[in-house]
C-alpha cells in the first residue's frame, strides 16, 4: 500500500471512459443534490439504476462521482438560499449565505470548491498514509464515543452569540427535541404522542432545513414582496486575492479535523463542519467578523467535510466497516457490483480498489473546474425576483422534505421547525446550538447507556484506558479554558468598572 | 385574507364528499379488472420501509427494474421510513388493493412491528397476502478471531458458567438479532448480556474492535469480515449449511436443537387484492427472482436467491408467528 | 402594549414559554423513569434537557426583570434601553460566563401587523398543504399553496399567479417523477385521481 498504487490508480482513471464517467456523476449528482432534502446518500440510492450495465470500476467511480456531486450541491443552497440540503452543510449556511448577502456570493460559491477540493486531496493523501493504521480506530467505542460527544458541547461556546442564557436555551431544546422517539436503553416510547412517525424521533434533515431555510424566508417575506431588494445584487464572481489567503490555512485546519473525525466509527458529519467553523473562529484575528461574511468560515467546515467524506471511506475499504450511512450506500454499490468492501479489496482486486481511491481526487478536480464557471449560473438564481425565489424555494422546500421518506408528516416537523427558527430570530436566540443540541444529544446518550449496558452498570467504564483519560483532560481543560477564565475575568472587571458606571448612573 | 378559508373550506367539503361517494362504492376490484392488469403504462409503487440505500432498498433497485419489464408497468421504488418500519406497512396495509402498491414484508423482522402493541402498528398478519419471496438470510453467529470461543459449545459453555456476563450485539433494540437472541435463550436455557447498536455495521464494528464478545445476524452483514477473517463463524442456525460459508458447522449438527431463523426477503399486497392480480404480481417476481443477473447481483450481496411462492410464505408467516409471539410477549413484559 | 413593545413582549413570552416547557419536559420525562438496573433510565436525558431548558429560561427572565428596572429608573430614556440587548444591564456573573463574544447580531426585523399576515398565510398555506396532500395529490396541493403565496404574499396579479402556479406545479411533477424516478402522491378521491392527479 502506498503512493506508487496511487499513482497507478490515477493512470487508471485518466482514461476518457472513466473520466466521462466521472463527469456524468459529478454533474448528475450536482443537479440532485441542489434540490433541498437530497443529500449525498439519497442521491446515490437514486441514481444506483444508472450504472447498471457498467463494469464495477465504472459504476463505483460514477457512484463516487455521484456522491461528492451531491454534497457540492447542497453548498450551494446553503450559501445562496441558506437551506443546508443537508446536515453537514449548516456551517456554510452561516457565513456563506451572509457573503451571499452582501452580493459575493460567487467568491463564497468558488471558495468552497476550492476548500472540498483541498479536503479532498488531503484526504486522499491522509487515506494513504494512514490506512494500515484504520484499525486504531476502533479503539474509540462506546465509553470514548460518549466522552467526544461531551466534548463537543464546548462547541457551542463558539455559536452563542452575545447571551449565554439564550444559547443555552437553544442547545437544551435541541437536547429536548432529540430525546423524542423510542428509548434506545430500555425501549420506551418518549413524547411520541402514540404515533409512529415519531418512534424513530424527529428527521433531523427536515428540522435543519426548517431552522434555517424555512425560518429564512418567512424572515424576508414579513418585509413584504417589495421589501427585499439586497439578498440579489451580485458584485464578482471570482474571490479576491485577499480571499484566497484568508481560506488558505482555515483549508489545511479544517482537512486534518475532518480526516480524524471521520476516521471514527459513528462519526457525526454535521459536528464536525461546526468544529472546523469553531476552530476558524477561536484562531482567527477577525472572529468579528465570524457570521458576517467571512471566507474563512466556508473555507474551514467545507475542507473538513470533504476530508471526512474521503477519510470514512477508510473504514470500509480496510476493515469493510461502513461508519455513516452515506459510506453504508457506497458498501451496498460495492457488494452489488461483487466486490467486497474490506482488506480483501486490496487482495483481491487492488486495481480497482486505487482506482477508486484515485476517483475521488479527479471527482473533486472535476467538481472544483465545473463549478468555477458554474457558480456564475447558480449565482443568477439571486437575481429572480424575490417574489417568485420565494415562491419557489417554498416550493421546493416542500418537495424536498416530502422526498425525504416519503412522508407529508416531515413537512409539518419542517414548518414547525420554521417557525420556531423564524421566532428565536425575533429575540436572538441563536439556532446553531440547537441544531448541535439535536446532533450531538443522541451521540451522547445512546453511548452512554452502551457503555453501562456493556459494564453492566459499573461507571468505572469511562476511565479505562488512555483515550478515555486523555479525553477527560481535555474536557477539564475545556471548562477551565472556556468557563472558569471568563468568569475571574469578568468578576476582576467589575470591580474596575462599577464603581465608574454607578456614578456615572447619579449624575 | 379571506380567500384561503374558503378555499380550503370548500375544498375540504369536496374532499368529504368524495370519501363518502368512494366510501359507499368500495369494495375490491372485480375480478374481471384483473384480467388486463397491469394497464400498460400504469405505475406500480414498491414500498420499501426503510431508508434510500439501507439494504431491502438495495435489493429492490435490483429487481424492480426487472420485474417492470415483465408486467410492462413502471415501478417506483418509494422509501417511506418510519416508525421502525410501521410508517411504510401501515401505508402497504391501507393502500388501495388493486395490485399497484405492495411492499416488503420482511419475515421476521414484521412480526415484531405488530406483535408490539406499543409500536402502534394498524396491521396484522391478516392485512397481507404475500406475493413471495425472492432471497433469504441466514443466521449466523461469529466472534472476533482472536476469540477464546473456538467452538460454539465453548461459547455458550461460557455462557452457562457466567449468566449475563457474555456480551452480544445487536443491530438494533427489538430487531431481528434482539428476537432471534431471545429465542435462543429460552430454548437452551441461556442468559446473554445484550447490548444494542445502531446498525449492522456497528454491531460488526463491535466485534472486530473486541468491544463485544459474539454477535448473531444474517451472513451478509459478516460477509466480508468473515472473507477478510477478522470475524470467525462459529455455527450456522439452519438445518443446513450455508452456500457462503459451506464449512461452518450448523448449530443442529453442533448438538442444539434450534429451528431455523433465516430471514426472508417477502414481498406483500393489501389482502384484499383480487386473486389473479396476486397471480400476477407473483410470476413476475418468480421470474425476476429467476434472472441470472438479479442472483449474481444477489449473491453478491451475499444475500441467497431462493424463490418461494406466495402460499409458501404465508404459511411460513403463519409458523414464524407462532414461534415468536410468545418471546415478544415476554419481552413486553419485562419492560 | 404601550409600556412594553412587541419585542420586548415576545421576549417575556419565549422566555416564560421556555420556563414552562423545560419544567413540563423535565416531568414527563421523570415519568419515563429515572433509573435502571444498568444505571440511567430512558427519562435521565428528558429530564436533564427539560432542566437546563426552564434554567436558561429562568436567567433569561432574570435578564428581562433587571431590564425593566433599569428602564423603570430612567423612564426618559426607556425607550432607548428597551432596544438595547437587555442583559448588558444585568450585571450578574452568571450572565457573563461564557460571554467571549460581544459583537451585537445584526439587528432582527420586527414584523409590523402586515408582516405577521404574510407570515402567517405562508405557514397555514404550508400547513394546509400538508395536510390536504393524501387526498388531493401533489398537483392540486401544490398548484394551491403557490398560487395562494404568489397571489396573497407576492402581489402578483390573480391569472398571473395561478399560472405560474400550475406552471410550477406541473414542471416539479415531470422533473421528480419523470427524470428522478420518485414518486409524488396522487388524489386518493377517485373522481380526482382518475384524472391522473
Amino acid at each position: 500500500m502506498g503512493f506508487d498504487q496511487l499513482l497507478g490508480g490515477l493512470a487508471t482513471v485518466f482514461t476518457p471512459e472513466h473520466l466521462l464517467f466521472a463527469l456524468i456523476g459529478c454533474v448528475l449528482g450536482m443537479l440532485v443534490g441542489v434540490l433541498p432534502g437530497f443529500g449525498p446518500a439519497a442521491a446515490v440510492s437514486l441514481l444506483i439504476p444508472v450504472t447498471f450495465g457498467l463494469d464495477a470500476t465504472s459504476a463505483i467511480i460514477m457512484l463516487a462521482a455521484i456522491l461528492y456531486g451531491a454534497a457540492y450541491g447542497g453548498t450551494t443552497t446553503a450559501v445562496l438560499l441558506r437551506i443546508p440540503g443537508e446536515a453537514s452543510s449548516i456551517a456554510t449556511t452561516l457565513d456563506g449565505y451572509q457573503m451571499a448577502k452582501q452580493g459575493r456570493g460567487g467568491p463564497a460559491l468558488v471558495i468552497a470548491a476550492l476548500a472540498s477540493f483541498v479536503g479532498g486531496l488531503i484526504g486522499v493523501v491522509g487515506f494513504v498514509v494512514v490506512a494500515p493504521f484504520s484499525r486504531l480506530a476502533l479503539e474509540f467505542g462506546a465509553p470514548e464515543l460518549f466522552l467526544v460527544s461531551l466534548l463537543g458541547f464546548a462547541l457551542i461556546t463558539s455559536f452563542a452569540g452575545s447571551n449565554p442564557a439564550k444559547a443555552l436555551l437553544s442547545a437544551a431544546a435541541g437536547l429536548a427535541i432529540a430525546t423524542v422517539g423510542v428509548d434506545s436503553g430500555v425501549g420506551i416510547a418518549r413524547f411520541t404522542f402514540d404515533m409512529p412517525e415519531l418512534f424513530d424521533g424527529l428527521g433531523l434533515v427536515a428540522i435543519v432545513m426548517g431552522v434555517f431555510g424555512l425560518s429564512e424566508v418567512l424572515g424576508q417575506a414579513q418585509k413584504g414582496p417589495l421589501g427585499v431588494p439586497s439578498p440579489l445584487k451580485v458584485a464578482r464572481l471570482l474571490p479576491t486575492r485577499t480571499d484566497l489567503r484568508r481560506s488558505a490555512l482555515p483549508s489545511l485546519r479544517g482537512s486534518v479535523i475532518g480526516f480524524f473525525m471521520g476516521l471514527l466509527p459513528g462519526s457525526p458529519g454535521a459536528a464536525t463542519s461546526l468544529a472546523s467553523y469553531a476552530a476558524e473562529k477561536k484562531l482567527s484575528k477577525r472572529s468579528k467578523e465570524f457570521g458576517r461574511g467571512a471566507v474563512e468560515g466556508i473555507a474551514g467546515p467545507e475542507s473538513a467535510n470533504n476530508a471526512l467524506a474521503v477519510s470514512s471511506m477508510i473504514p470500509l475499504f480496510t476493515l469493510g466497516i461502513p461508519t455513516s450511512a452515506t459510506v453504508a450506500i457506497m458498501a451496498g454499490a460495492f457488494t452489488m457490483n461483487g466486490l467486497i468492501p474490506g482488506p480483501l479489496l486490496f487482495r483481491d482486486n487492488p486495481d480497482v480498489a486505487w482506482a477508486i481511491i484515485a476517483s475521488l481526487i479527479v471527482g473533486n478536480l472535476i467538481l472544483l473546474v465545473l463549478n468555477v464557471p458554474l457558480a456564475r449560473v447558480w449565482i443568477a438564481v439571486l437575481k429572480v425576483p424575490f417574489h417568485y425565489l420565494m415562491a419557489a424555494i417554498l416550493a421546493f422546500m416542500f418537495l424536498g422534505t416530502y422526498s425525504i421518506n416519503g412522508s407529508a408528516f416531515d413537512i409539518l416537523i419542517m414548518l414547525g421547525a420554521g417557525l420556531l427558527g423564524y421566532v428565536f430570530q425575533l429575540v436572538k436566540v441563536p439556532l446553531t446550538p440547537l441544531v448541535l443540541g439535536l446532533i450531538l444529544g443522541p451521540l451522547l446518550e445512546e453511548n452512554f447507556q452502551r457503555s453501562l449496558a456493556l459494564s453492566r452498570g459499573d461507571y468505572n467504564v469511562f476511565l479505562q484506558g488512555p483515550i478515555s483519560l486523555t479525553l477527560i483532560g481535555v474536557i477539564v481543560l475545556a471548562i477551565l479554558f472556556g468557563a472558569v477564565r471568563p468568569l475571574i475575568a469578568s468578576m476582576l472587571k467589575k470591580k474596575t468598572i462599577t464603581p465608574v458606571a454607578s456614578k456615572e448612573l447619579a449624575k | 385574507m379571506k380567500k384561503i378559508p374558503a378555499l380550503t373550506a370548500t375544498a375540504a367539503l369536496a374532499a368529504s364528499v368524495a370519501l363518502a361517494l368512494t366510501g359507499c362504492g368500495g369494495q375490491p376490484a372485480s375480478s374481471t379488472a384483473a384480467a388486463d392488469f397491469p394497464k400498460a403504462g400504469s405505475t406500480i409503487e414498491w414500498i420499501v420501509p426503510s431508508a434510500a440505500g439501507a439494504g431491502n432498498d438495495i435489493l429492490a433497485r435490483i429487481i424492480a427494474p426487472v420485474m417492470q419489464e415483465d408486467l410492462g408497468a413502471n415501478i417506483k421504488v418509494v422509501n417511506k421510513e418510519g416508525g421502525s418500519q410501521v410508517v411504510g406497512l401501515n401505508y402497504v396495509a391501507q393502500a388501495k388493493p388493486d395490485g399497484l402498491t405492495f411492499g416488503n414484508t420482511n419475515i421476521p423482522s414484521i412480526l415484531g412491528r405488530y406483535l408490539d402493541p406499543s409500536k402502534k402498528a394498524a396491521f396484522d398478519r391478516g392485512s397481507f397476502t404475500p406475493i413471495g419471496s425472492f432471497a433469504t438470510n441466514s443466521v449466523v453467529i461469529g466472534v472476533n478471531k482472536d476469540s477464546k470461543y473456538k467452538t460454539i459449545k465453548e461459547l455458550f459453555d461460557a455462557v452457562k458458567a457466567e449468566p449475563g456476563k457474555i456480551t452480544v450485539g445487536t443491530d438494533s433494540r427489538a430487531g431481528d438479532d434482539h428476537i432471534n437472541l431471545r429465542l435462543l435463550e429460552d430454548q437452551l436455557g441461556l442468559d446473554f448480556n445484550i447490548v444494542h447498536y445502531n446498525s449492522g455495521a456497528d454491531k460488526v464494528a463491535a466485534i472486530v474492535s473486541g468491544e463485544t464478545d459474539f454477535a448473531l445476524g444474517g451472513v451478509s452483514s459478516f460477509y466480508g469480515q468473515y472473507k477478510s477473517g477478522d470475524i470467525k463463524l462459529l455455527t450456522v442456525v439452519e438445518d443446513a449449511a450455508s452456500p457462503f460459508a459451506p464449512e461452518v458447522p450448523t448449530l443442529k449438527g453442533s448438538g442444539y436443537d434450534v429451528k431455523p431463523m433465516a430471514s426472508n426477503f417477502a414481498l406483500s399486497v393489501p389482502s384484499k387484492t383480487p386473486k389473479d392480480v396476486v397471480a400476477k404480481l407473483e410470476s413476475a417476481l418468480k421470474k425476476a427472482t429467476e434472472t441470472p443477473a438479479v442472483q449474481e447481483k444477489l449473491k453478491g450481496a451475499a444475500t441467497q436467491p431462493a424463490w418461494k411462492s406466495s402460499s409458501d410464505v404465508a404459511k411460513l408467516w403463519e409458523e414464524r408467528e407462532s414461534t415468536i409471539k410468545p418471546v415478544i410477549d415476554e419481552l413486553l413484559k419485562q419492560q | 402594549m404601550q409600556t412594553l413593545n412587541a419585542p420586548v413582549a415576545l421576549e417575556w413570552t419565549v422566555a416564560s414559554a421556555a420556563v414552562a416547557g423545560g419544567l413540563a419536559i423535565a416531568v414527563v420525562g421523570a415519568g419515563y423513569g429515572l433509573t435502571n438496573t444498568s444505571g440511567v433510565g430512558a427519562g435521565f436525558f428528558p429530564t436533564v434537557a427539560g432542566t437546563l431548558m426552564a434554567l436558561a429560561g429562568v436567567l433569561w427572565l432574570l435578564q428581562l426583570a433587571a431590564a425593566r428596572k433599569t428602564a423603570a429608573a430612567a423612564p426618559a430614556i426607556g425607550d432607548i434601553l428597551e432596544s438595547v440587548p437587555p442583559h448588558r444591564d444585568s450585571g450578574s456573573a452568571l450572565v457573563s460566563l461564557l460571554d467571549d463574544d460581544n459583537s451585537e447580531e445584526p439587528e432582527a426585523d420586527f414584523p409590523d401587523r402586515q408582516g405577521i399576515a404574510r407570515v402567517g398565510i405562508i405557514a397555514a398555506a404550508i400547513l394546509l398543504a400538508a395536510l390536504l396532500l393524501p387526498y388531493l395529490g401533489y398537483t392540486i396541493v401544490m398548484t394551491l399553496m403557490l398560487g395562494s403565496i404568489l397571489f396573497l404574499v407576492s402581489k402578483r396579479k390573480l391569472w398571473l399567479a395561478v399560472l405560474v402556479a400550475v406552471g410550477a406545479a406541473l414542471a416539479s411533477r415531470l422533473v421528480f417523477e419523470v427524470w428522478l424516478g420518485t414518486a409524488l402522491p396522487t388524489a386518493s378521491i377517485d373522481f380526482l385521481a382518475g384524472l391522473g392527479l
